[in-house]
């Protein structure tokens, strides 16, 4: 039997960290007031509210977030369709991980930053190029994980399968899909969190929407409470995005990985 | 089936003689990985209904000894004659952990040629409450005891028709009691369902509580070094002069005295 060590109560583990972001928020709030800060470099919280009501209102943060959610789930989605089926074969066989695993790493190793002038000449400015950085960002880091989830599955199940008849391709869903799968969904989080941080800065460069847009077209305004709208924004959705791909360890089938 | 040829070994001459009739046996079997000689020259088969239990120091290709009789792995030389089916039972781990204790039950009916045994969910929850795991039926394995979860292997195995259980150390990762206790009801799930079953283990306790025949290998390669009868009754207990003196004897031929 596993011991977990006993959770926080429900109603303190959302009011512990929204007690954190209160005295972050106070200790900035006081700092400003007693003029701590240069003049210009940053905002008040006062300005930085009025920020978010004013592009509220406009509909521009509205449509930023919606474009930059759909980068990412189109790159993402992209990136998981090619790197998860490749991670399978590579994890299966050593000829392909000898012949392709370097390959991966080179590109695994490449910062997404660096693939920008390609996108931009490849696919101009708009949704394309952002989708195809995240990618290029997501895709070999998931294809490497899924293929050491794979490569680690422990040989007796596969001996077990073929005990029970169970052979071929029958073995990819019985076998091989949910042995690794704890492992890849924690891949697909990892993945899906530089995705997020990737489309800001592809739409600092080759896109005119998009949160990372909302930040330098802030800054060469000077706006510095805009610039903060769109980090905490960028934030605030990073950690949903994470707590919704969470949902996926909740799967009973999975608990296995977890638990122990 | 048919005897090896004679040699001279007494041993070996015994083993193959013991064979006849046997409804799993190998034929002068030896096996190596590679440069490395692992099994030699071994004659060995088991009758139906008998619980054979194999002992040897540790490394001396007791597991590559069970593949072969499982047909996992075939032999360098020799052969293996079976008319019957046989079920691994493992040592920890092969209990699929994605599927529940009714789930991995179930899975105990399928063959490994494909052939479904009947009886189904009956049966499945039958072995169940044969493992007194009822109530525990969508659990997962990793939320059961080490006991627990060797409990479920025997019902996964029992739920098929296989008429061998090969079991390879099934017992050696749970603690002294869970140990102990497991042997006994492994005994009683034999009495209510028959099996054969061959018993690797390395536990020379475990040997004598539940054998009827020891069959005790070498240092690899493995050969047979000692066979013994094990006619006493059960339940064996420790203290019980016989089953003190069967130890004893098995120390001795592993020269552990």
């Amino acid at each position: 039997m596993n011991q977990r060590p006993i959770a926080l109560p429900r109603w303190l583990a959302w009011l512990l960290p929204l007690g954190v972001a209160g005295v972050v928020l106070a200790a900035w709030w006081i700092a400003f007031a007693k003029g701590a800060f240069p003049r210009g470099t940053v905002p008040s919280p006062p300005a930085v509210w009025r920020g978010f009501i004013g592009e509220i209102e406009n509909g521009r943060l509205g449509d930023d977030i919606v474009a930059s959610l759909f980068r990412v789930v189109v790159g993402f989605t992209l990136a998981a369709l090619v790197a998860v089926p490749l991670g399978l074969v590579l994890g299966q066989s050593r000829w392909a991980r000898g012949a392709l695993m370097p390959a991966v790493n080179f590109l695994r190793s490449l910062s997404p930053i660096a693939w920008i002038p390609f996108a931009i000449i490849w696919f101009g400015i708009g949704d394309a190029p952002a989708i195809f950085i995240i990618f290029m960002a997501t895709a070999f880091q998931l294809t490497l994980a899924t293929s050491a989830a794979v490569a680690n599955i422990p040989r007796v199940y596969y001996r077990v399968a073929a005990d029970h008849g169970i052979r071929g391709p029958h073995l990819w869903f019985a076998v091989t899909l949910p042995a690794a799968m704890p492992q890849l969904i924690t891949a697909l989080r990892v993945a899906a969190g530089v995705a997020w941080m990737v489309v800001v800065a592809a739409e600092m460069i080759a896109v005119r929407s998009g949160l990372g847009f909302l930040i330098v077209d802030a800054r060469s305004g000077l706006r510095m409470d805009l610039v903060v709208v769109g980090m905490i924004s960028i934030g605030v959705i990073g950690v949903v995005l994470d707590r919704v791909l969470f949902q996926l360890t909740r799967i009973k089938s999975v608990r296995w990985g977890y638990d122990r | 089936m048919s005897a090896g040829p004679d040699r001279d070994g007494s041993a070996a001459a015994a083993a193959a003689a013991a064979a006849a009739g046997a409804i799993l046996a190998l034929r002068e079997v030896s096996h190596s990985h590679g440069a490395l000689e692992v099994l030699r020259d071994l004659d060995l088969g088991v009758r139906r209904g008998e619980l054979l239990v194999v002992v040897g120091p540790s490394g001396c290709g007791k597991t590559t000894l069970l593949s072969v009789l499982a047909g996992h792995l075939r032999p360098s030389r020799g052969r293996l004659e079976r008319s019957v089916q046989s079920r691994m039972i493992y040592q920890e781990g092969g209990l699929l952990p994605w599927l529940t204790v009714r789930e991995n039950v179930a899975l105990g009916l399928h063959a490994a040629d494909g052939r479904v045994t009947a009886g189904g969910d009956a049966k499945v929850s039958e072995l169940i409450q044969l493992i007194s795991l009822k109530g525990f039926e969508e659990h997962f394995p990793h939320q059961l005891s080490g006991g627990m979860r060797q409990r479920v292997e025997l019902a996964r195995a029992l739920a098929s028709e296989a008429d061998v259980l090969l079991m390879d150390e099934p017992f050696s990762a749970l603690d002294y009691q869970t140990r102990t206790k497991m042997r006994r009801e492994l005994l009683a799930m034999l009495k209510a369902r028959p099996r054969t079953v061959i018993f690797v283990t390395h536990d020379i306790e475990e040997a004598v509580q539940l054998a009827d025949r020891v069959v005790v290998l070498t240092q690899r390669p493995a050969r047979i070094k000692k066979e013994l009868r094990l006619d006493l009754p059960r339940p064996r207990l420790p203290a019980d002069p016989g089953v003190a003196a069967a130890e004893q004897q098995i120390l001795e031929e592993l020269d552990l005295t």
